[in-house]
């Protein structure tokens, strides 16, 4: 147990020091005696006993170091010798910490992203147990089961513990102050109890709940409860209006539970629900609609392909009895990639980059360490004669480096949750799990862990310069303090140079998505985008469904009769959505007569049931035909207008109008004819390919929510009291939501887009920043330590100008070399980039020159001041300069 | 001083001084001259380097240190073999007497 002596002994360190001193005094002490009685003088003596003895000093640190837990108390030493010394030149200091800092502090708030969204598990009991069972048909490859196929996995099946189903459905809230939207979710009673989740108030729902003609439970959010009921535990047995209904409250959800979709109450059972689809009957007639997003818990040990094999007959058979949903299959998707799947790589491509940045950031501060440690050429050299071992030195270089980063990885903290914090208040869209994502135990882990790699990593190549250092040949050099040698001159250009190539690098990439959402914007939507106020309605409750609900709904032209006779409101067009925001209602049409089409084939269409006038208001081209009128009434011939591509897809070359197709596949069995075509409009999204499009008179088809664009050069706050008079005076209960412009829609739709640039765009900035002062700083550098060089060239007789051509050409050489090796990496890293670029391909020449054009002006910028100074030397001063 | 043969006295440096205190304690300078002058003075130590090995054997708990006076009436570190140093000297005399036996047989090799 002699480390236990030792570490006793550190306790009277100062005693035992003066005790060793004492000991090995009295050695030489002795000889000398010895000494002078065998016949030397008293000089001569002590001369022998001390040569004798060997190197004082050496032998009592390394006795020192077997007394005291060795390298822990030499460690203290070296910190403490390496804060004085960071102390002596504040500014390299602060440079230096600075610098790390920001790399370190990235760093970190892209791996709380990281570790928020795909490290840290679901906060559910065993969550990776949880998968979607979807319906798969041919073109679709997750879809929405309906509720007898729902039952039929339930009672059939054998691989799992537990089955729930769950939707999420968009409201009307009345009875409680003015109409609101909100959203719920509807679930089966299972539903929390599989996910491990029970109330805070009140109860759980129970399987008596979960029948059909049960009386309608609500389960609320602790938001929701707060926020309406301002958190009053009597709200049990309260009840909610929705579309309507009673729905009677029982109880509360905890707060740390966030529920998908932002929904507000969860709603019990999933059977009997409001009217989805008010024009096309309830439900419960019609067991197909495939309107749940089915998950399951899979039984202890049993794995997704042995489950996909237990359901897959389910299904198989239920397509034998229901023809409709012949051919489809199941497929699994566990919960956590259904959240996460899409982001992964867009979050690994930023640690990636953000990985780059500090790269560039411990670069720059090695070469600021190089450059000082030439400066202390002779301390180390000294030293070393003093008999410090290489292994010594480099520790010591090793230290100074790590305490900077240590320093920096400190002040990165505030930077990292700054930068945590502007990530989550931008809740940048397709960014999921936003709640798990702030600076825990491990995010703080990883910051310490990054600062002390980093540290030792710059503070390698010092070490190394230390550990090698020549004693002799720096002491014999008094007076000549040379640029450090070769290499070390070829050692810092060359971290310039990787430097450079870097910024290249991260400089292209934000260059080509940037090119990507210019071209974006430039694309034309099809429709007309200015002076839009937009806002929306849903025709949910009992006034709006049954056999009236079409008239009723029908009533509301009254209100845009009466919007669009206020003052400055030039038209009003509505349909069941708005481009670019498209709710994605789809169909397989079937055609009539001849086509292009094979007998069996089916195509995706989108549809959309809009107004009179509503291509004409948009702005959206008529080709042929025309557009819809009054005479289109609900009661009269069924009509349809198609747009280009589905023209060009079915009857190609022949003239589409008269034609017959059928939307609604066997429910009425009657066919619509093909009125007018209209030019493509992108109702998906700008980057979307252009899609096969069915629209219809709203009059016919009175979709039970409606988008209402109104063309007005007044702002929205000015017509919003107009609009909402106006509907309140068609039905008081009927809330409008979703009040936005044209650029609202379009910011929404390049959301995820936006955020990336942004992200991408700030890091490649912070390196070429950092990459310019390393430039700056290295040049710099050089023109001081050639001082005596430039001094000779020019008693010699250069001129100013030709000293400066040579400062500057050699920078821009190295910023040269630098430019073409990045944009080799450049090209190679945006093949990885390909997804999110659009219309831009990886290796665009436009891109890279510019890129590169920038950086070898901001090269040049920072080469420029050093090659100056270096003009001004003194020829004189230059040769007298040590 | 001749380097090789410095290194191959470091190495056997531990089992010289616990042979040289196994007759009783001595300061570290009486080791050194014990040594040099019972081998003729054909071994000779760098002096100061016998400290670094005297504390870690002390740390190791083979031998122990007091202060005492001299026969000159100066204070020294006198250093003595504990009963786990003779142990250790045993030991090393064994492993010590296996090597040169080694050496000897690949020596007489012809």
């Amino acid at each position: 147990m002699g480390w236990l002596k030792r570490l006793w002994g550190m306790r009277k360190r100062d005693a035992r020091d003066l005790e060793l001193e004492e000991e090995l005094r009295s050695h030489i002490e002795m000889r000398t005696a010895d000494g002078v009685r065998g016949g030397m003088t008293d000089r001569d003596a002590e001369d022998d006993a001390r040569r004798r003895f060997g190197n004082l000093t050496l032998q009592k640190e390394r006795t020192r170091e077997m007394d005291i837990v060795g390298w822990l108390e030499s460690l203290m030493k070296d910190v403490r010798f390496a804060a004085r010394s960071l102390r002596k030149n504040p500014g390299f200091a602060a440079v230096a910490i600075l610098t790390l800092a920001l790399g370190i502090g990235a760093n970190t708030a892209i791996f709380s992203v990281l570790n928020g969204v795909l490290l840290r598990p679901l906060p559910y009991p065993q969550p990776d147990r949880l998968y979607w069972i979807w319906d798969s048909q041919k073109q679709l490859a997750q879809a929405p089961s309906s509720g007898v196929e729902f039952l039929a996995y339930r009672e059939q099946n054998k691989t799992f513990e537990q089955i729930a189903a769950i939707r999420t459905l968009n409201f009307n809230l009345t009875g409680m102050g003015d109409p609101e939207r909100v959203r719920g979710i509807i679930v089966s009673a299972d539903y929390f109890d599989m996910l491990g989740v029970h109330p805070t108030l009140g109860r759980n729902f129970s399987d008596a709940d979960d029948k059909q003609g049960a009386v309608r439970v609500a389960l609320l959010t602790n938001g929701f409860w707060q926020r309406q009921f301002g958190g009053d535990p009597a709200v049990v047995g309260k009840t909610l209006t929705l579309d309507g209904g009673i729905v009677s409250i029982i109880g509360a959800l905890p707060a740390d539970y966030t529920p998908p979709d932002k929904a507000e109450f969860f709603v019990n059972p999933i059977y009997g629900v409001p009217e989805l689809f008010s024009g096309f009957g309830d439900p419960r007639n019609h067991p197909l609609t495939h309107y749940l997003n089915i998950l399951g818990r899979l039984k202890p040990g049993v794995t997704p392909a042995q489950a996909q094999a237990d359901l897959a007959p389910i299904i198989a058979r239920f397509g034998e009895e229901h023809p409709a949903s012949k051919g489809h299959g199941v497929a699994l998707q566990s919960l956590r990639e259904s959240i996460v799947g899409d982001v992964r790589p867009t979050l690994f491509a930023l640690v990636g980059i953000a990985g780059v940045v500090l790269l560039i950031a411990c670069a720059n501060v090695a070469n600021i360490l190089l450059a000082r440690a030439t400066t202390r050429e002779r301390e180390i050299a000294v030293r070393a004669a003093l008999g410090a071992t290489g292994w010594r030195l480099a520790r010591q270089m090793v230290t100074e480096g790590a305490l900077l980063s240590l320093f920096g990885g400190f002040v990165a903290l505030p930077v990292a949750a700054a930068g945590v914090r502007a990530i989550v208040y931008a809740h940048p869209q397709g960014l999921p799990r936003l709640e798990s994502i702030r600076l825990d135990s491990h995010v703080l882990t990883f910051a310490f862990a990054i600062a002390l790699l980093t540290g030792i990593l710059f503070g390698l190549p010092t070490a190394f310069r230390g550990a090698l250092a020549a004693p002799g040949d720096s002491l014999k050099q008094a007076g000549r303090t040379s640029a450090g040698g070769l290499r070390q001159r070829w050692l810092r250009n060359a971290l310039v140079c990787a430097e450079v190539a870097m910024s290249l690098a991260l400089l292209a990439g934000a260059g080509l998505l940037t090119r990507s959402f210019v071209r974006l914007l430039a694309v034309k939507p099809g429709f007309r985008t200015d002076h839009m106020v937009i806002f929306s309605v849903a025709f949910n409750g009992p006034r709006y469904s049954g056999q009236h609900a079409a008239s009723h709904i029908g009533e509301f032209q009254s209100v845009f009769d009466r919007i669009g006779a206020l003052p400055q409101v030039e038209s009003v067009a509505a349909a069941n959505d708005v481009p670019l925001e498209s709710e994605d209602t789809t169909s397989y049409p079937a055609v009539d007569g001849p086509s292009a089409l094979a007998p069996d084939e089916k195509i995706l269409v989108g549809m959309h049931a809009v107004t009179n006038g509503y291509f004409h208001d948009m702005g959206i081209p008529l080709l042929r035909g025309r557009e819809f009128s009054p005479s289109d009434a609900l009661r009269g011939p069924e009509v349809v207008v198609i747009n280009r591509a589905f023209a060009q897809r079915v009857w190609p070359g022949d003239d589409p109008l008269g034609k017959h197709i059928h939307l609604f596949n066997g429910e009425n069995g009657s066919a619509e004819e093909v009125v007018g075509v209209v030019d493509n409009v992108k109702h998906n999204g700008l980057n979307e390919a252009d899609t096969m499009d069915v629209y219809g008179p709203w009059a016919q088809q009175p979709w039970p929510s409606l988008s209402v664009t109104i063309r007005t050069s007044l702002p929205v706050n000015t017509i919003l009291p107009s609009v909402r008079t106006a509907v309140a005076q068609f039905d008081p209960n009927l809330p409008i939501y979703g009040v936005r412009t044209f650029d609202d829609v379009l910011n929404e739709s390049l959301g995820a887009r936006t955020v990336t640039l942004t992200l991408v765009g700030v890091f490649a900035l912070l390196a070429l920043m950092l990459a310019s002062i390393g430039i700056y700083g290295v040049m710099s550098y050089t023109v001081a330590a050639r001082t005596q060089e430039i001094g000779i060239r020019m008693a010699l007789g250069a001129s100013p100008g030709s000293v400066f051509k040579l400062v500057l050409a050699q920078g821009m050489m190295v910023t040269g070399i630098g430019i073409v090796l990045g944009a080799g990496a450049a090209a190679e890293l945006a093949h990885y980039l390909r997804t999110l670029l659009f219309q831009v391909r990886p290796f665009d020449l436009v891109t890279y020159s510019a890129t590169a054009l920038l950086l070898a002006i901001v090269a040049f910028i920072a080469c420029y001041i050093p090659a100056r100074r270096a003009t001004r030397v003194d020829p004189l001063v230059a040769l007298r300069y040590e | 001083m001749n380097k090789t043969r410095n290194d191959v006295l470091q190495g056997t440096l531990t089992l010289l001084v616990l042979r040289t205190l196994a007759a009783g304690p001595m300061h570290g300078y009486g080791i050194t001259l014990h040594i040099q002058r019972v081998s003729n003075d054909v071994l000779r130590v760098e002096e100061g380097s016998l400290y670094p090995a005297l504390h870690r054997m002390d740390q190791d708990g083979w031998i122990a240190a007091e202060w005492r006076s001299t026969e000159n009436n100066r204070r020294a570190r006198y250093y003595g073999l504990t009963a786990k140093g003779r142990k250790q000297l045993a030991e090393e005399e064994k492993s010590w007497e296996r090597l040169t036996a080694a050496v000897a047989s690949v020596l007489r090799y012809a």
